[in-house]
């Protein structure tokens, strides 16, 4: 039904004036006539046009900034033709188009935090280096502004601590910022130390290269000293913590390789084994874990 | 203070209200229609919620209700709770207008939130426990963040409840680690145990809908063809 709307502006027959338009009276109103079809054809298209960005905004409205301006993602939504909420997508542009575009006072670190919950659950997502300096470098921008806005307060010889005027509200809305800022920077920075510790427990104190790809140079030092802490620990208690805690009902277990581990690795009670692909072996719980947590080995029961 | 380092509390509060500014303020750029940095008294600004709360503590502006609590809402609401699309109009919808409903001062959104959890938590309840993985799809474009959670723990419960009954494996591949495989070595199917449908579905027979048992067939088969 909306295509055949569509068709009906699109169908308007545009007649070329085959003289010049100002022979005759005749044709000079075919012309504007014709012109007027052709303006209104464009007033339209552009409104369609409008509307199906609009749509894309609509279904994008996730906090990026968009280029709403780009024909590509205007063509796109125009052959999908999403259009249902007109108000309401009206309404998301708005909000969108007028506070994406304006950079500062938070955006950016709402989409570090983002990055870190889009992720799937459980996984890491690799540190994003540029966008955490340009939180940084926004925030190092509000506290000049503040500072400039105190600037000023203090040269009109008002005093800072009590006085309400713009220049105040201003410097609030910038202190605010740079605290909002800082909160998501502290939470990116405190949930991935987390994610890091549980490492920790559940892959052992070597970690697999797809996860060092994903660290930056400070959580890989973190990593390496928390796992030396814990072996201190571990082995002044004499106990190996990061085993299961459920107690096993056979010590032993059934195991089948899945990757090329490779051979001449020393187990526990000083014996080496070939861990070649597809073979089955009879291993220690405590020896079989650490293969079976990383993905290499897999348990058979039954 | 419990939640600084929450990330789904930061995400909520990245929500944008339209506020009518009280007082005037200078030197920010939040204001696109202005052409100077200054912002007039009376002028209607978009500002994100941790802003716009702020703010307003200390009397700068005035919050009006957000458009996600309004009448078509409520209406929608009262007509078919469980059919309302929650999650396009703000996928923190319940947490959300917990944090609106003091600032505002409108005092029914409360029992909005309250009516229409317990409605939408009755479908919730029965799809999560008992729809197959590729019927999920449907439901979950409506739900708001916090009941996807739900979801997610009664679907893991159901996952761990299978696996307790088969007896699979007790360790598994660390999920950090990422899935290279396919899904089904998330389940772990005991690969010469048999698969007895009947003494599984028979706990369940008031429950399970058709669905649920096309897709335990399915997982049956295709694990046998993915075998290598």
């Amino acid at each position: 039904m909306r295509e055949s709307r569509s068709t009906e502006f699109l169908a308007v027959d545009f007649e070329f004036p085959t003289k010049s338009p100002a022979t005759t009276e005749i044709q000079r109103s075919r012309f504007l006539h014709s012109s007027l079809r052709f303006l209104l054809l464009i007033f339209f298209f552009r409104i369609f046009l409008f509307k199906f960005s609009i749509a894309a905004i609509d279904s994008l409205h996730q906090g990026q900034a968009v280029p709403i301006c780009h024909p590509v993602l205007i063509g796109y939504f125009y052959a999908h033709n999403l259009l249902g909420q007109f108000s309401l997508s009206l309404k998301l542009f708005a909000k969108g188009c007028f506070f994406r575009n304006c950079k500062m006072y938070g955006r950016k670190a709402c989409q570090l935090v983002k990055e870190l919950a889009s992720g799937e659950k459980g996984q890491l997502t690799p540190f994003n280096s540029d966008l955490f300096e340009q939180v940084v470098a926004e925030c190092s921008q509000h506290h000049l502004e503040l500072q400039s806005l105190i600037r000023k307060m203090q040269e009109e010889g008002l005093d800072v601590q009590t006085t309400r005027n713009a220049e105040h509200h201003g410097a609030l809305i910038h202190h605010l910022s740079l605290v909002r800022n800082k909160r998501c920077l502290m939470a990116y920075v405190y949930n991935r130390a987390e994610a890091i510790q549980s490492l920790l427990w559940k892959i052992g104190h070597v970690l697999p290269q797809e996860i060092e790809e994903k660290l930056c140079h400070a959580e890989a030092e973190y990593f390496k000293k928390h796992s030396a802490a814990l072996k201190s620990y571990m082995s002044k208690v004499q106990l190996d913590l990061t085993v299961d805690m459920v107690p096993p009902k056979d010590p032993y277990i059934q195991v089948r390789v899945l990757d090329d581990i490779g051979d001449g690795i020393v187990l526990s009670d000083d014996k080496t084994a070939n861990f070649a692909r597809h073979s089955m072996h009879f291993l220690k719980r405590t020896d079989a874990e650490q293969f079976i947590s990383r993905g290499l080995m897999e348990e058979l029961t039954g | 203070m419990t939640k600084y380092y929450d990330i789904d509390d930061i995400i909520t509060e990245e929500e944008i209200v339209s506020v009518i500014f009280q007082k005037a303020a200078s030197g920010v750029g939040i204001d696109p229609s202005s052409e100077n940095d200054y912002i007039e008294t009376g002028s209607k600004v978009e500002l994100p919620f941790w802003l716009a709360h702020e703010l307003q503590l200390r009397q700068v502006v005035s919050i009006n209700i957000p458009s996600c609590f309004d009448q078509k809402t409520r209406l929608e609401i009262q007509a078919d709770c469980a059919s309302v699309d929650l999650r396009s109009r703000c996928p923190f919808f319940y947490e959300f207008g917990c944090k609106i409903a003091p600032v505002v001062g409108d005092r029914t959104i409360g029992f909005l939130l309250l009516s229409a959890f317990k409605n939408r938590y009755k479908e919730l309840l029965t799809k999560a426990h008992t729809a197959a993985f590729s019927a999920a799809t449907k439901i979950w474009s409506i739900l708001t963040n916090e009941e996807i959670n739900l979801y997610e723990a009664a679907q893991s419960s159901m996952a761990s409840f299978k696996k307790w009954r088969i007896g699979g494996p007790r360790f598994q591949k660390a999920p950090v680690l990422g899935r290279k495989r396919n899904q089904l070595n998330n389940y772990s199917l005991n690969l010469s145990g048999v698969f007895d449908k009947k003494e599984l579905l028979g706990f369940y027979e008031y429950l399970i809908s058709p669905l649920s048992l096309r897709g335990v067939t399915s997982i049956n088969s295709a694990y046998y063809f993915n075998y290598s």
